[in-house]
């Protein structure tokens, strides 16, 4: 097993570096310069360019960024918050996505398994199909259609709720934009719940539990439920990485300083390195988040160890 | 040992019908593996619903922008903002034009004038956008798709038959490719090629293969190990031929209802890029550029946003009932249960 | 299932082919191609001069947006003897004539030998929503007489890119003033200016009449030869297109007052009543602190609250000492003496005084914005308006400018954020660190920036070392100025109703339902938004 873990890391750190690669080359493709400005003239767009070395050749300034990367240094940002260390930039707004995307994901994974396991229990009722129709509306409607309308009910016509994210008050002004964030994770989460849960149902072993007289409940938590997690959690890791992606839509129209909506204005900007700052933070993320659900699931299902093991 | 009788006797048998009926084996006629689905696919009134709405809404992404008299990108100085009035129905009190009281349509003069879904912010015909929007978001969807499935079922088929090195190698790049976020690899296509249709598609497609992969790849790894391709392989069959002709179509149901679940997938893509302005080039729409421009109104105007929100809900929900029918038919497991 | 399969892809290729047709645009790599150089016919100008109807894409905006009526915006510039606005002066001299414009297509379309005539529309995607509106609106009319028109969309920094390397037919294109006079916007297109006459436009005769104006001693003569210059490029040349001025509109909450706007100069927050603390809104965050480097409107905004220059501007735009105590010029009008006042301090974050104000810290700032090495896209302001030869320290309170000739506009353009004074030990000390938090930098305007949490919010505090303090605080000057980033236009009139916000920008879409809230304001920028058209810039 721990040869096995050791491999994946070193297999993800390999592949880390190679999309810092990808993201170098990708950024040295992408057309326009970080200082154009209507009244910036040639001659100070080439000292600029000088000043920040990017007048080197890709794989010197590749390997120089690869260098600092290590020591922690992320360069600093030519548009966005001009001469800013991009780790402080990147630093301060990780924070706060995680907070969100923490709390949606809390909240969609309850909500998801709790509708899931409901609709799969009550198989073809019409608690089935409440649940059912509750998870596709959720995959439905684009994210800041609900983040609007939730906005305008609870917080502005309500009052529940703060109307926009408040450094003062961070949880209860993160929860309504976790809501929001967190109506697809649930209808994603709740209708793969289902699925795999009726087929575990359905399985012969299940059957040898039910003629053994085991008890209902216990049959469930016990038998079905853990069968069912298995794969649930194999497709929480994408789930989890989409939903920080998804995140800049929520970021901006709650005014929240987060790196989702950061990356896209760094985009936009040709802002090198912040984009490849935050675009990296994203890969790292899912790396580590499907490293860690490969390793969780060799620890849950003991089929996969033992296959792992034997190669 | 002697005692024991080993002769036949008369009564040792006995005729099941003493009438003499004759007895005539039930045949069952032979039904091919798509005709079952087809069966079992009937028999689920939600998706066959899915199916005729989707069928419904393709008709209407095709004539629907040409059923009046306005064009997508025509202009009406003056007559912006009106809300939805039919001819006809006008009369019972709904879609009659009137906004907060006042019949907006005789205010600004267009006392004679009928915008079926309204009109937007400019003066556009939403009926005609909301229709040439839903056909561009089914073309942008089903291209995706279809290249998703080439892809990454000959991708996920390579990779899981071969196995050991091959399988590394071909995964590791795809893990690379997933590794970037969707949001960069798209804006920065965007960026690089020409604003359109075709690099929506591709940039959709260079990393929607990749859940297809994984899928076509499982599936053999799950296939492969099994007796008739041992015994296809045993009776000397190419590589080539096992994986087309014996591993394909026992991954093909798989592969058609994930990739029914990802055209709504792609669909809400569209939707997201449209919001950050990265959407199809204007004045052409999509629905996510009409949902993303409907937002900017959602307080003052709501028609404009409501009209393509259903229209992109109902698809959504239509393709996820039709793929869930879909699984299901293909799965016999889930066949009279 | 094969047969839905079947039709499925059936539709598709169908529907593709019918889809197809709108989406070939952007393909301008391989200039100068037959069809790009059609700009260079008068013809083809003059139908897209004429075929624009601006009054209604300004309507169509719907946020304060006018129609333009030459190259030269409302509000920036009135002349220097009557006071008349330059538009006033010069008139409209673009129209908007359908049978006109579709006469001069069809004579364009005849002297090309085409039966029709395509146009690549460039314009930005992430430079507001009414950018992308305003280019829907002008394909449409252009459409209208005849052409066939492809909208290119980028971003911004890359249309930037593409209209420097001449690669674009018709670019939807905006100028910002950086000062009230006419000259910002005609310097635009001389034929020397490279960086910026993008289309190449290329006429002897506005180029003599811009130089003439520039040369002119005389304030009159120097006014008309720029009505002149405008008439010359934009209804007699038809060399860029003006379409329409930005507008911007908002509400205030009626209980405050005191914002000041400036179309052709930086918006002026100093002076807020009615409220001790007080949140504005702003769209975008600050780029940077360091007053030389900035480029952009929000972080000039934010600067000029806690720095000072030796003038500022009041709510009319005319000029009032601030930081100099008083002032001489000499009889040509050439020698400038400022006399800085005893009592501007440097203050600290903490409000403690490091420094007093010196003359050496203009000529420090001077000599660093014009340096090579600070590379600011405002070097050029020192000698190209305010049209200094040198300057020089006489003594610690005392600042000496010499001009290469009399300049009516030097005193309101000191007022700018880029000529304003620096701290250069303070500088020093900091090195790269300058300029990149609250922390990093000192004050010498009417607040202190007590703290700024990128992209969320930046605050001010009184600066009670600062020299007019105490008729600040008369005045019941607010007490704590908060900027709130937030770009969502919607959620921010949510909050700007349940009162947690002062101010708020309104898109387009909300204004219908806001024009009558109390407190609404329909300002003019100073932007004006033009097509440049490639003329002569293909290689």
């Amino acid at each position: 097993m721990k040869k096995y873990i050791l491999k994946r890391v070193l297999i993800s750190l390999a592949t880390l570096f190679v999309i810092l690669l990808v993201l170098f080359i990708l950024m040295d493709l992408m057309p326009g310069t970080p200082f154009n400005d209507e009244k910036l003239t040639e001659a100070q767009k080439a000292l600029l360019y000088a000043k920040y070395g990017l007048d080197k050749p890709l794989i010197t300034r590749f390997f120089l960024y690869a260098k600092n990367m290590l020591k922690g240094d992320l360069g600093v940002s030519y548009a966005i918050n001009k001469n800013f260390a991009v780790s402080e930039m990147v630093k301060d707004r990780l924070g706060i996505s995680l907070a969100v995307g923490g709390m949606a994901m809390l909240i969609g994974t309850i909500l998801g398994l709790i509708l899931g396991i409901l609709a799969a229990l009550n198989h073809n009722s019409w608690i089935d199909n409440l649940c059912s129709a509750i998870s596709v509306i959720g995959v439905s409607i684009p994210s800041y259609v609900c983040a609007l309308l939730l906005c305008y009910f609870i917080a502005y016509k309500l009052g529940w709720l703060p109307i926009l994210y408040n450094v003062e008050q961070p949880f209860v002004s993160l929860i309504l934009p976790a809501i929001a964030l967190s109506v697809s994770p649930t209808a994603n989460i709740a209708r793969f719940t289902r699925s795999e849960m009726i087929d575990v149902l359905n399985s012969d072993y299940i059957l040898l539990v039910q003629s053994k007289g085991v008890k209902n409940w216990k049959m469930i938590f016990s038998h079905v439920l853990r069968n069912t997690l298995i794969p649930v959690i194999t497709v929480m890791g994408p789930i989890l990485v989409n939903l920080l992606t998804g995140s800049s839509v929520i970021e901006k129209i709650f005014g929240i300083p987060g790196i989702g909506r950061l990356m896209i204005t760094a985009i936009q900007e040709n802002d090198y390195n912040v984009t490849i700052a935050c675009a990296f933070v994203y890969s790292v993320m899912y790396i580590v988040v499907m490293l860690f659900v490969d390793i969780l699931y060799g620890v849950i299902d003991p089929r996969i160890r033992i296959a792992k093991e034997d190669k | 040992m002697t005692n024991i009788d080993h002769e036949f006797h008369n009564d040792d048998f006995q005729f099941a019908h003493s009438a003499g009926e004759k007895l005539v084996d039930k045949n069952y006629s032979a039904t091919s593996y798509f005709k079952d689905v087809w069966t079992n696919f009937k028999k689920n009134r939600g998706a066959l619903v899915g199916a005729i709405i989707i069928i419904f809404l393709i008709f209407m992404a095709i004539v629907g922008p040409n059923m009046n008299s306005y064009t997508y990108k025509q202009i009406h100085g003056g007559q912006e903002c009106l809300v939805p009035r039919i001819p006809g129905i006008e009369k019972i009190g709904i879609f009659d034009g009137y906004h907060n009281g006042v019949n907006q349509y005789a205010e600004k003069d267009a006392a004679d004038v009928y915008y079926w879904f309204g009109s937007d912010t400019q003066g556009r015909d939403i009926w005609t956008r909301v229709w040439s929007g839903t056909r561009v978001s089914l073309i942008i969807a089903l291209a995706a798709v279809v290249i998703d499935i080439v892809i990454g079922m000959v991708y996920g088929l390579i990779s899981g038959f071969f196995g050991g090195m091959v399988d590394s190698i071909m995964q590791r790049f795809a893990e690379i490719l997933n590794g970037i976020p969707t949001l960069v690899i798209v804006t920065l296509l965007g960026m690089v090629l020409p604003a359109g249709i075709t690099s929506i598609i591709f940039a959709l497609m260079l990393t929607g293969w990749i859940g297809m992969e994984r899928i076509a790849r499982a599936q053999v790894l799950k296939v492969k190990e099994q007796e008739f391709v041992l015994a296809s392989r045993t009776l000397g069959a190419s590589k080539f031929r096992i994986i087309f002709s014996e591993i394909l179509p026992n991954i093909l149901g798989q592969v058609i209802v994930t990739s029914m679940f990802s055209i709504p997938n792609a669909i809400f893509l569209e939707a997201y890029l449209s919001f950050l302005g990265l959407g199809v080039p204007a004045p052409m729409a999509s629905l996510g550029s009409l949902v993303s421009d409907g937002y900017k109104s959602m307080t003052t105007f709501p028609h404009i946003l409501i009209i393509p929100v259903i229209v992109m809900a109902v698809l959504m929900l239509c393709f996820n009932l039709f793929a869930d029918g879909l699984r299901d038919a293909f799965d016999p497991k889930m066949i009279n249960k | 299932m094969k047969k839905i399969l079947a039709v499925l892809l059936t539709l598709l290729i169908l529907v593709g082919c019918s889809g197809g047709g709108n989406n070939g645009g952007g393909n301008t790599d391989n200039a100068p191609a037959d069809d790009v150089i059609i700009y260079q016919n008068e013809n083809v100008r003059k139908a897209i001069a004429y075929a624009i109807d601006r009054e209604a894409v300004a309507k169509s905006l719907n946020d304060g947006s006018v129609a333009a009526e030459g190259i030269i915006p409302f509000k920036l510039a009135s002349n220097p003897v009557t006071g008349a606005d330059f538009r006033d002066d010069a008139g409209k001299i673009v129209s908007y004539d359908v049978d006109q414009a579709k006469q001069f297509y069809a004579t364009a379309c005849e002297e090309l030998g085409k039966k029709e005539l395509s146009i690549d529309l460039l314009y930005g995607t992430n430079e507001g929503d009414s950018v992308i509106k305003a280019a829907e609106q002008i394909a449409y009319y252009l459409e209208e007489v005849g052409f066939k028109v492809n909208l290119v969309s980028k971003q911004k920094k890359e249309r930037l890119q593409m209209m420097t390397d001449g690669d674009y037919e018709v670019c939807l294109t905006r100028w910002g003033p950086d000062y009230a006079d006419p000259q910002t916007y005609m310097d635009l297109f001389v034929s020397t200016n490279t960086s910026n006459n993008s289309g190449r436009y290329n006429s002897a005769t506005y180029d003599q009449l811009v130089a003439d104006a520039e040369a002119s001693l005389d304030m009159t003569e120097r006014w008309n030869k720029f009505i002149e210059a405008e008439k010359q490029l934009v209804a007699v040349d038809f060399g860029d297109i003006p379409v329409f001025q930005a507008g911007g509109a908002m509400i205030i909450r009626p209980t405050i007052s005191g914002i000041e706007f400036h179309s052709a100069a930086v918006d002026n927050y100093r002076h807020i009543v009615g409220k001790d603390n007080v949140t504005l809104v702003t769209n975008t965050d600050i780029i940077y602190l360091d007053n030389q480097v900035a480029t952009d409107g929000t972080s000039f905004i934010a600067q000029t609250m806690f720095l000072s220059g030796l003038t500022e501007l009041d709510a009319d735009g005319n000029w009032k000492l601030d930081l100099a105590d008083s002032y001489e010029v000499s009889d040509d009008g050439t020698v400038y003496t400022f006399k800085i006042r005893d009592d501007a301090n440097w203050v600290d974050k903490s409000g403690n005084v490091v420094a007093p104000v010196t003359a050496q810290d203009f000529v420090d700032s001077w000599d660093r914005l014009v340096s090579e090495d600070l590379a600011s896209e405002y070097a050029w302001w020192i000698s190209d308006v305010l049209l200094a030869d040198s300057w020089e320290a006489v003594d610690e309170k005392t600042f000496k400018v010499t001009l290469s000739k009399p300049n009516g506009i030097f005193m309101g353009c000191l007022a700018f954020p880029s000529c304003f004074p620096i701290n250069k030990a303070f500088i020093d000390e900091k090195g790269d660190q300058y300029a990149t938090s609250a922390d990093t930098v000192l004050s010498c305007g009417p607040y202190i920036l007590d703290s700024w949490t990128p992209g969320y919010s930046y605050e001010f505090v009184p600066n009670n070392n600062y020299y007019f303090r105490s008729d600040y605080d008369a005045a019941g000057t607010a007490k704590k100025v908060v900027f709130r980033v937030l770009e969502d236009t919607q959620t921010a009139l949510m909050e700007y109703e349940a009162g947690n916000i002062d101010t708020v920008i309104l898109s387009g879409e909300q204004v219908d339902a806001n024009k009558n809230a109390e407190g609404f304001v329909n300002r003019l920028q100073g932007y004006l938004f033009y097509l440049s058209i490639n003329i002569n810039h293909y290689e």
